[in-house]
């Protein structure tokens, strides 16, 4: 099984075109920097770190609706489970080479664009300063993962790839900022709590909770969202 | 009472079966799809899985995957009950095409056909994806995407797809959807193939003469239920319709009419001096023969109408409904 899925990740186009956006995307800002020179070298690292935010979660997004959504729109799921019945190893498989493939392609798209950026800024002569950027990176790749891990459960329990990118977005770009201004319990909603945990991973801003119980909280939810998806996805027939 | 008909087949698929239904039952709240149903697949066989719509086959082949999960009854597939240990085995040996072909779009025909060798034999082999879209006339298309393809590539390419691992038990549901009557003859052609080279299919259509062109062995299913099994031969011989084709000489027409309408036969159809007739039942070609040579007149052929399946299918399944009380009646009695 882990074999077909690594072949079907090599061998489709979505998870190529997704890694070929999110590193075009990093590296328009030092391409546009080498021509028309930036006043500041900190552009630069706002510029990367600014797209990065904003990509990453995105086609978190797309990516981990799309890993088990698309075997839905398409049919195949039954084909996968007439191979191999086992639906709980499916969903395992499937998370963990997401999961692996997710951070491989942000951190060879970051580095492509780190080194674009230092590039361009040699180009005229100056040296980036890199200091914090890389837990800055972090925070939003684990945001752009909790994107995606909501994204590929709600694919499981929506049987549409299409409404679980929306969905999760809709939870973490719409939603969750909405439920955060609830007083008291809105610093508690998972939204909140990825806030929390990308903050302090970054190392930037004021936490609204402390680390241990906002990344227990974050872990639960999660944990909570993929365990209804797969009790759903085992009694479902296909 | 069912009119489930039993041949003699039933009682050899228990030693040489492939597979084994017994009591199955799948129910959606109050709705009733598959209803105590029991079927047994032969090895070797083309068999044909045939009923209308809503009979429960595509529900029954799903359950025979796992894919549906039966309200009661079991399932034995190559010697294993449903979801004992060792059932993954025994699903790589299964080849299926449910209601579409299980294509991956973005994929080539190539890559589709890698993929399953993965996940059946653990490792790609070329030479066999070779052949199989040799066997399947694909060989010129192979490194396209299906989406280009039309409907009837797709279908054989589904067909291909069925067939990696060389499978014990090919289960196709409705094959010959949406393809013209080349094709159609094609994937019959293909299916008749396979029990030579150690696949038995299970197929389910609603074209019935084909049905009864590429299967020797049937099952009809009726409101979730088995209303017959047998040889396809079995199954049309027992319901042999008491229908009759007459010729005489065009001069002796009145003769022979007003000597049938006498003898109490039923003319249902004349054109020129042919007569397709049906007679009391104790009257057969012989009677019908003397009757006409008493008024002098000499048929030039008798014989009786043979009996499609379409014909047959629809008896079986007149009686099926005529014989079972629908729910609400069972309710009250």
């Amino acid at each position: 099984m882990i074999r077909t899925e690594v072949f079907k990740l090599r061998t489709h186009r979505t998870p190529w075109v997704l890694f070929a956006v999110l590193t075009a995307s990093l590296c328009v800002a030092p391409a546009y920097f080498a021509i028309k020179n930036p006043a500041d070298t900190a552009d630069f690292t706002d510029a990367y770190l600014g797209v990065a935010g904003i990509m990453a979660p995105l086609l978190g997004a797309v990516f981990g609706g799309w890993m088990i959504g698309h075997e839905f729109r398409q049919g195949t799921l039954r084909r996968v489970l007439g191979n191999d019945a086992r639906r709980g190893r499916l969903i395992a498989v499937k998370a963990g080479i997401g999961l692996v493939a997710a951070i491989l392609g942000m951190s060879v798209a970051t580095g492509i664009g780190a080194l674009a950026s230092a590039a361009s800024a040699l180009s005229f002569g100056e040296a980036i300063e890199w200091d914090g950027v890389v837990r800055n990176v972090l925070g939003g790749a684990a945001f752009a993962l909790v994107t995606a891990a909501i994204a590929f459960a709600l694919s499981i329990l929506l049987r549409n790839d299409t409404y679980a990118m929306l969905g999760s977005l809709g939870v973490m770009l719409i939603v969750g900022p909405l439920l955060a201004v609830i007083p008291r319990v809105g610093k508690y909603t998972p939204w909140s709590l990825t806030v929390d945990v990308t903050t302090w991973i970054s190392g930037q801003g004021e936490l609204e909770v402390s680390i241990v119980p906002a990344a227990v909280g974050l872990v639960t939810s999660i944990g909570l969202l993929t365990a209804a998806a797969v009790a759903a996805f085992h009694r479902s027939d296909i | 009472m069912s009119a489930m008909t039993p041949t003699p087949t039933n009682t050899t698929t228990s030693v040489d079966g492939l597979c084994e239904v017994r009591h199955l039952s799948k129910r959606y709240g109050d709705h009733t799809v598959v209803d105590d149903l029991s079927f047994s697949i032969p090895r070797g066989h083309v068999v044909g899985l045939i009923g209308p719509n809503g009979a429960g086959k595509t529900t029954t082949m799903k359950m025979l995957l796992g894919l549906v999960r039966p309200s009661g009854g079991d399932i034995a597939l190559l010697g294993r009950t449903l979801g004992e240990p060792g059932w993954g085995d025994v699903l790589r040996r299964v080849g299926s095409m449910i209601e579409e072909p299980p294509i991956y779009h973005r994929l080539t025909a190539r890559q589709n056909l890698q993929y399953q060798c993965l996940a059946v034999r653990g490792a790609v082999d070329d030479h066999e994806v070779d052949e199989l879209l040799r066997l399947v006339d694909l060989t010129g298309r192979a490194d396209d995407r299906p989406r280009g393809y039309s409907l009837g590539m797709r279908q054989r390419l589904g067909i291909a797809i069925t067939l990696v691992g060389q499978p014990d038990l090919a289960i196709l549901d409705e094959p010959g959807n949406g393809l013209d009557p080349a094709g159609i003859i094609e994937i019959r052609r293909l299916m008749g193939r396979l029990p030579d080279t150690g696949t038995t299919v299970l197929v389910s259509s609603h074209q019935l003469a084909e049905v009864e062109q590429a299967c020797d062995q049937l099952i009809i299913l009726a409101d979730g239920r088995t209303v017959a099994q047998g040889t396809t031969s079995h199954i049309l011989s027992g319901r042999s319709q008491h229908v009759f084709h007459l010729t005489v000489d065009t001069t002796d027409v009145g003769r022979a009419a007003a000597a049938l309408h006498t003898a109490g036969v039923d003319v249902t159809e004349q054109v020129g001096g042919t007569f397709v007739v049906t007679p009391p039942a104790k009257v057969g070609g012989r009677q019908l023969n003397e009757l006409l040579v008493a008024v002098g007149v000499f048929a030039t052929s008798i014989g009786q109408q043979a009996t499609s399946l379409e014909d047959a299918f629809l008896e079986l399944v007149r009686t099926e409904h005529a014989e079972r009380p629908t729910t609400q009646e069972a309710g009250r009695s």
